[in-house]
């Protein structure tokens, strides 16, 4: 049995992150967002600087999420920033 | 007959409507009775503003400052050819009765602005964000949490795009990015497959129709994420921020919103600069020394290049909403000049080639005075 989640970049994430989406295993339960973020942020500065943005949201299992908010497997987590264009 | 609530015409014309299960009479007659505002009238205002006024919607208010250009036309499908060089709200006005005559439109060929803020009220029935920006945004959110009234959002990046209804007593757009976007670059790649505005702005269509006739809605308090490469779709539930200001009421503790570092232009044609410095919100600047001023000018305001270099983003003299066009002999002072002011945070261009650029023209035309 494994720990997946998956996570899916959206818009500039997927391009500047170069991945649209892949499934991560939780190292340890219980493991809040903001630690899904910490480990991310360690694979170097683009995850660094993209994730850690202030305009950067996330959403687990299709509903918006705060950093307190507790993962476990088989979740869907979004990372998905504001788009400005018209 | 007695008097009915649609014409002949119009019940006719409305017919596909009208026998639609779920829709009917009762839907087409809330579309006649509602009043729509549009703010921007590019890319994703164009299909709004056509399938809307198609469908019966029987009151608009559309705005938008700027007037077409040639690159417009590759997306922004309510205009033609013919349209470039004028005004895109009044162009649009003119498109919209076109297809249909048997509504209302008020046009305002302007920026939407905190003065504007009166005519959006308790007998507005929605507003649509077809902006490109998010300053003008926050605005629109702004304006209808204190008004009450529910607001549309979409926008769009290269082949994705997101749309949300936002709707009283639920999470507002400052709820759900309470900070614009840090990264100025995404901005300035500005270019965008022309259908993807088309899309995104049916989905706005599509959502307003629903909620003006009361039908579902699916967007409501939910963001729609969309790309267009591979066709996905997520929707994600929105939350109420507890330290947000539609809770709170506090509209201080929010810095204002920093305009998004779209690639400003740097300079503008000769062509452009007449067009331009006719608009109210406009105010040209002759960059150039005392006695070049008063040997020749073309009007505006004399700040010499000297003295604006000399600014800072603190002073409020300037306003954010102008556009300042400046000009000086052959182009290359107003150049220093636009980029200092667009680097305060100023709308700025230069006026390319300068004066003489501009006298050749005139001479070329036989305009012989401003
Ligand atoms: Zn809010």
């Amino acid at each position: 049995m494994n720990n997946d989640i998956q996570i899916f970049y959206f818009a500039n994430l997927a391009d500047k992150l170069n991945c649209e989406n892949e499934f991560f295993p939780l190292d340890s339960t219980p493991t809040t967002l903001a630690q899904l973020k910490e480990q991310l942020s360690e694979r170097g500065t683009v995850w660094h600087e993209l994730l850690g943005e202030a305009s950067t949201r996330c959403a687990v299992n299709q509903a918006i999420a705060t950093e307190d908010a507790i993962l476990k497997r088989g979740d869907e987590v979004a990372f998905f920033p504001p788009v400005t264009g018209g | 007959m007695t008097e009915t609530i649609f014409t002949q015409q119009e019940w006719l014309r409305y017919s596909r409507h009208i026998q639609l299960p779920n829709f009917g009479a009762a839907g087409q007659t809330k579309l006649k009775q509602s009043h729509v505002v549009i703010v921007g009238m590019g890319g994703l205002g164009a299909p709004v503003a056509l399938y809307l006024a198609a469908a019966g919607v029987g009151k608009f208010t559309i705005f938008d400052g700027d007037t077409v250009d040639e690159t417009n036309l590759q997306r922004q499908v309510i205009f033609n050819q013919n349209d470039v060089g004028h005004a895109k709200a009044l162009q649009a006005k003119h498109h919209m009765l076109a297809l249909n005559p048997h509504i209302h439109i008020d046009a305002i060929p302007d920026f939407f602005q905190p003065k504007h803020e009166a005519l959006i009220d308790q007998n507005t029935s929605l507003v649509l964000d077809c902006t490109d920006n998010f300053n003008t945004r926050y605005l629109i959110n702004d304006v209808c949490v204190r008004q009450k009234v529910a607001w549309l959002y979409a926008s769009i990046h290269q082949y994705s795009g997101q749309c949300a209804l936002f709707t009283p007593g639920h999470a507002c757009f400052r709820c759900l990015f309470p900070a614009p976007p840090e990264s100025a670059p995404d901005c300035n790649t500005a270019g965008v497959i022309g259908v993807l505005p088309g899309l995104l702005g049916l989905f706005e269509a599509n959502e307003a129709i629903k909620y003006l006739s009361d039908l579902p809605l699916e967007l409501e308090n939910r963001l729609l994420l969309f790309d267009a490469l591979k066709l996905s779709v997520q929707k994600i539930q929105l939350a109420i921020d507890p330290q947000c200001f539609c809770q709170t009421g506090e509209k201080g503790k929010f810095s204002s919103p920093q305009m998004c570092a779209e690639v400003q232009q740097q300079s503008i044609s000769v062509l452009d600069f007449n067009l331009h410095r006719e608009r109210a919100n406009t105010t040209v600047i002759d960059v150039r020394t005392e006695a070049e001023r008063l040997g020749f000018n073309i009007g505006g305001q004399h700040i010499p290049l000297q003295e604006i270099l000399t600014l800072t983003d603190s002073n409020n003299h300037w306003e954010k909403n102008r556009q300042y066009i400046c000009y000086c002999q052959s182009g290359s002072r107003s150049e220093q000049a636009a980029q200092h002011l667009q680097a305060c945070g100023l709308q700025a261009v230069s006026l390319d080639g300068g004066l003489l650029a501009w006298l050749k023209h005139a001479s070329k035309t036989q305009m012989l005075h401003p």
